[in-house]
Formats: C-alpha cells, structure tokens, sequence
C-alpha cells in the first residue's frame, strides 16, 4: 500500500475485514466439522456446544460402511476423469478452430457458448432424458458420461480457446514450414502447450460445471487478454496470465522449435 | 497445406502475425475447420442442440407425463396460463428478488475479499483457501450444511443468539415466512463467492501498478484511487461476473430445493423450483417447458443489456 494518512487505522481495520470474512466463510464449515463428531443425542440438544462433549466416530463408520460411501467415490470418480478425458479431447481442435479463425463459424460457436448458459435446466433435461431412454443409456455411467461431456464442453471450449489465442502463431508457422499437417499442429504443438491448462481444467471436473471456478475466471481472463489483444499476441499473454505461466510460452517455444528443426533435419 | 501459413521471412515484415490478426485471414481451409470440429459438433448437436429445440417446442404443446398420450400443438395457449397462475407470477417475483439480491451482495462482498487479498497482509493465504471452499463443495452439501448451522435448537445460530441474549433465538429460519427468503439467500451468496471473488481478483491483478503509484503522486487517497483507477480498470470484468452469476442465480436450483423445498407455503419457490415441480410432481412437460421458455426470454433481456454494455466497449 502507497501512503495513507492513517496507515495504522487502516491496516486494523483492512484486518477486523478479513476477521469477518474468515468467520463468514469458515463458520458453517466448522460447524458441519463438529456436528459431524456428535452422537444422535447430542444431535438434538438444545443447548448445543461447539466441540463436541462426547465425540464420536459412529457417523464416519456408518458413512463409510453402512451407506457404502466409499464404492459411490469410486463411481464419481471414474464419471469424472472419463468425463474429463473426453470432453477435452473432443474440445481442444473445436477450441483451435474458435480461437485461430474469426469467421462465421468461430462467431457462430462463441455465441452457442453464451447461449447455452442461458437456458434453465428444465428445458434440456426432459428431452435429453428421453433421448437417453431411446438409446438405453439411461442409470448407466456411459450415460451420465455424455451429460456432462454437453455440460461441459461450452466452459472448456471458452477456456481452452482463451488459452490458444495467447500461444503465439509463430510456433504453428515453423511446425507448418517443417511440413507438419494441420492436425500434427494441433496434437503435437498445441496440445502440449495446454497441459497446464487443460490439467485444471480435469481437477475442476469432479464439482459440477455450473460451479467450477475455473470457467468463470476464464471469462475474465478471456476479457483482459482481448483488451489487450490489439497490441500483440505476447503482451496479451503476460496481462492475461498470472506470474508463473508468465515464462512458458517463450520457453516452450523454445523446445518446440528445437524439436521442429530436429524433425526437419531427419526428413531432409 | 504448406500454402497455408506463408513462412515469416518471406512476408518481408518485421511483425507478419499482426497483419494477418488484422486482415482477419484465418488461415484454416474449409475441409479442415469441418474436420476439427466434427468431434465437438456431434455430441453438441445431438446431446444439446437437438434437445434444447424440441424443449423450446414443447414450450407450445400439451405434453403429459405417462405412456401413450398423444401431445398436441396448443400455440401459446400455455403462456396464456401462465400469465394469469398466480403461483408463477409470484415464482418470478421471487426469482427476480433471489437473483438480483445474491447476484449484488455477491458482487459487493467479493469485491471487498478480493481488494483485501489483493494487498500484502498476513494470513490473506488462510482467507484465500476459505474462498475457495465453497467451490469444491456440491450445492446439496453446502445446503446440509447451512441447515445444520440454521437449525432451531440445535442449530449454531440459533444459539449464539441464545447466548448474546439477542431476538429471534427461537425463530425456525427455514420455515419462517419473512426469514426463510433471506436465510436462503445468505447460502446463495455463501456458495457463490468463490467464483466472484476469483473473477475480480484476477482483474485487480491485472491492473498496472503505475496508474496507483501515479495517482498517489498526484496526492490522490485511497478512495480516489480506487474510484477513478480501480474501478474504470475493473469494469469489464465486473460486467461479465455480474451478468453471468445474475444468470446462473436466476437458474440455480439446488441450493434451495435442498433447504426449503419452495417453502414455507411459496416463499422461496423460484421459477427452476416451480417448473420441476409441475414436470416432475404433476407431469405437465409441456407448461413446464413453456415455463423454461419465459425465462429464457427473462435472461436474454439480461444478457442483451450485457451485450450493449461490451459493444459500447468495443467502439470505444
């Protein structure tokens, strides 16, 4: 902070804030913590304490083997890393197409973006069940697999398209000049250029998409790297992107080109 | 393809990619944008697209739950009904009420978090992982959890009210005519601040330092910075978290099926709240569907406002 008049008052009052918001956001976890500690008859008390008086472990082993919690973690588990493998598989040249072109198709899907965040639930819910019935897909895993792969894909598609735009093309232009195919770029150049990104992308899956972080600070990030886009792809990568991904293109860019002449070479 | 993308030094100038961004050249042929997005278009297509069409047209049909009923094609006759239900026209007031209040409060909390994360003070890290928390946290466990904490004996509020001798230590918030919209907006701002708070704090980091240090050369206060720099600077991420979360917040349906279920009487029935209940306790797709369409329209006239406000900024 630059000068105050009163640094000292401020700094007290900047840290009763943060006080608050920590008692605000941590208060109701805490209480769930210690509610999860009490046996059925301190559950109903009237005058409840904050740690427990007799603490248990009962609710943890019913949890676990009574209502079998740990087969359903199992399930939500591989829901969501095939959900995640295949919606960013099937996302990544879509994204390359939005972010590398700016014709009427990138326009169209950027739109279909904003629009299917529009439409409430029950709209798409009865008929994609009775799609899902017509195909038997429904209390199956490959079933929930598709839904989620439809939830998803607008926010991975908005996300991994924002990432692309702040690779510079000069990479895909000596992949090219090597004569690697328009497909090679993207699998071989692009894609491992977005492991970082692609990989928060998987970690943020298991929630589901409407609450995921991770989408919605794209879009803000999507914002400040088009502002700056004007300039040039490489200041609108560092103001788009936090301090430790600052360095990677240059360095990637690096390694690829390495790899590229060294292809080069043995085809030559 | 090699004709394509025209090697660098042969363009003769010095930044070759600035020109084709600025001629708009995309540089992909036409075989080759279909063959890289086929496998994204299938499944939106047919899981999305496809769907979400045959929704908006149930909207104008008579469609029943049940086997072997025949819908019909009845035009706008369900938005005639819906137009004088009394339980739908109060569904969206509350709606209206539940999104704009969580979507502001939202905002105003979020943006007080993330300018006191955004300076150097100790144990911000601690803050900043409890912001996060709610994220990780499906919407039914945060609502268990906010029962719990609302709970009328047992519950956490209920007696710390008991021992500061405050009013209202015997309320049932949830069930509480006057109580139960406000309580249920607490746990909407609670989950949603996460996603806010990120949001704006990824701008604030974005914002140059020297406009700061200039400013309070110029003898500028803290407030005169933060209305004349940080905010102006803030502004586009601003219009974008606000609108989506007001859209996410108009649709959201978890958080208070789970607390309330609509109740006490129809005090917390938001329009996602009515709709499953006329599809799924009444099966009646058609009026429900028809119910989805009238909030579509509601959230386009949001997101229209949105899309001025970006236009403006693009001529800008």
């Amino acid at each position: 902070m630059i000068t105050t008049r009163h640094p000292r008052l401020l700094h007290a009052g900047q840290y009763a804030a943060l006080a608050c918001y920590m008692i605000f956001l941590a208060i109701p976890l805490l209480w769930l913590l210690s509610v999860s500690f009490k046996g059925p008859r301190e559950l109903v008390e009237l005058h409840p304490s904050f740690i427990p008086s007799r603490p248990t472990l009962d609710n943890y082993n019913i949890a676990l083997h009574e209502n079998d919690l740990v087969h359903a973690g199992v399930n939500s588990l591989k829901v969501a890393v095939l959900t995640a493998l295949v919606t960013t598989g099937v996302g990544l040249p879509a994204a390359y197409v939005l972010a590398r072109t700016r014709g009427l198709v990138a326009r169209a899907g950027l739109v279909w973006i904003l629009l299917s965040q529009m439409f409430p639930t029950i709209l798409i819910i009865i008929p994609l069940f009775l799609v899902l019935r017509d195909l038997h897909l429904t209390n199956s895993h490959t079933g929930l697999i598709l839904v989620y792969l439809v939830w998803a894909l607008p926010f991975i598609l908005w996300m991994l398209q924002s990432y692309i735009r702040g690779i510079p093309r000069d990479l895909e232009e000596a992949a090219a000049v090597d004569g690697a195919t328009r497909l090679q770029i993207v699998v071989r150049v692009i894609a491992p250029l977005l492991a970082p990104a692609s990989s928060s992308r998987c970690c943020s899956r298991s929630s589901p998409p409407g609450t995921s972080f991770s989408s919605r600070s794209s879009c803000s990030r999507a914002r400040a790297s088009s502002r700056s886009r004007s300039s040039s792809p490489s200041s609108s990568e560092s103001k788009g992107s936090s301090g430790s991904d600052r360095s990677r293109p240059r360095r990637c860019s690096r390694r690829c080109r390495a790899s590229c002449s060294s292809r080069s070479c043995s085809a030559g | 393809m090699s004709e394509v993308v025209s090697p660098p030094q042969g363009s003769g100038r010095p930044f070759p990619f600035m020109r084709r961004r600025r001629g708009g050249g995309t540089g992909l042929s036409g075989p080759e944008t279909v063959l890289l997005l086929i496998p994204a278009l299938l499944p939106i297509v047919a899981l999305s697209i496809v769907p979400l069409a045959r929704g908006i047209y149930l909207g104008f049909t008579d469609s029943h739950a049940g086997f072997n009923i025949s819908t019909h094609f009845i035009g706008l006759d369900n938005f005639r009904t819906l137009l004088h239900d009394s339980l739908f026209l109060n569904s969206f007031k509350i709606g209206i009420i539940w999104a704009v209040s969580v979507t502001a409060i939202q905002f105003v909390l979020a943006l007080g978090l993330a300018l006191l994360l955004s300076t150097n003070l100790h144990g911000r890290w601690i803050a900043r992982s409890l912001a996060l928390v709610p994220w990780a946290m499906p919407p039914v466990v945060v609502s268990i959890m906010w029962k719990l904490f609302y709970q009328p004996q047992a519950g956490l509020l209920n007696e710390a009210l008991r021992r500061g001798h405050l009013p209202g230590q015997n309320t049932d918030w949830l069930s509480n005519f006057s109580w139960a919209l406000p309580a249920v907006i607490l746990v909407g701002v609670w989950a949603g601040m996460p996603q806010t708070t990120v949001a704006l704090l990824a701008g604030l980091q974005a914002i140059a330092g020297e406009l700061h240090e200039a400013a309070a050369v110029d003898g500028a206060t803290t407030w005169r910075r933060f209305v004349h720099i940080t905010l102006p600077q803030l502004r586009p991420v601003i219009l974008a978290i606000t609108s989506i979360d007001f859209i996410w917040n108009f649709n959201s349906f978890g958080i208070v099926y789970v607390l309330t279920q609509g109740g006490p009487g129809t005090s917390t029935q938001l329009p996602m709240l009515f709709a499953y209940n006329s599809a799924f306790k009444y099966g009646q797709f058609g009026y429900a569907s028809a119910l989805g369409d009238a909030m579509v329209v509601v959230i386009a006239v949001a997101l229209s406002f949105y899309m001025f406000g970006r236009l403006r900024e693009t001529v800008q």
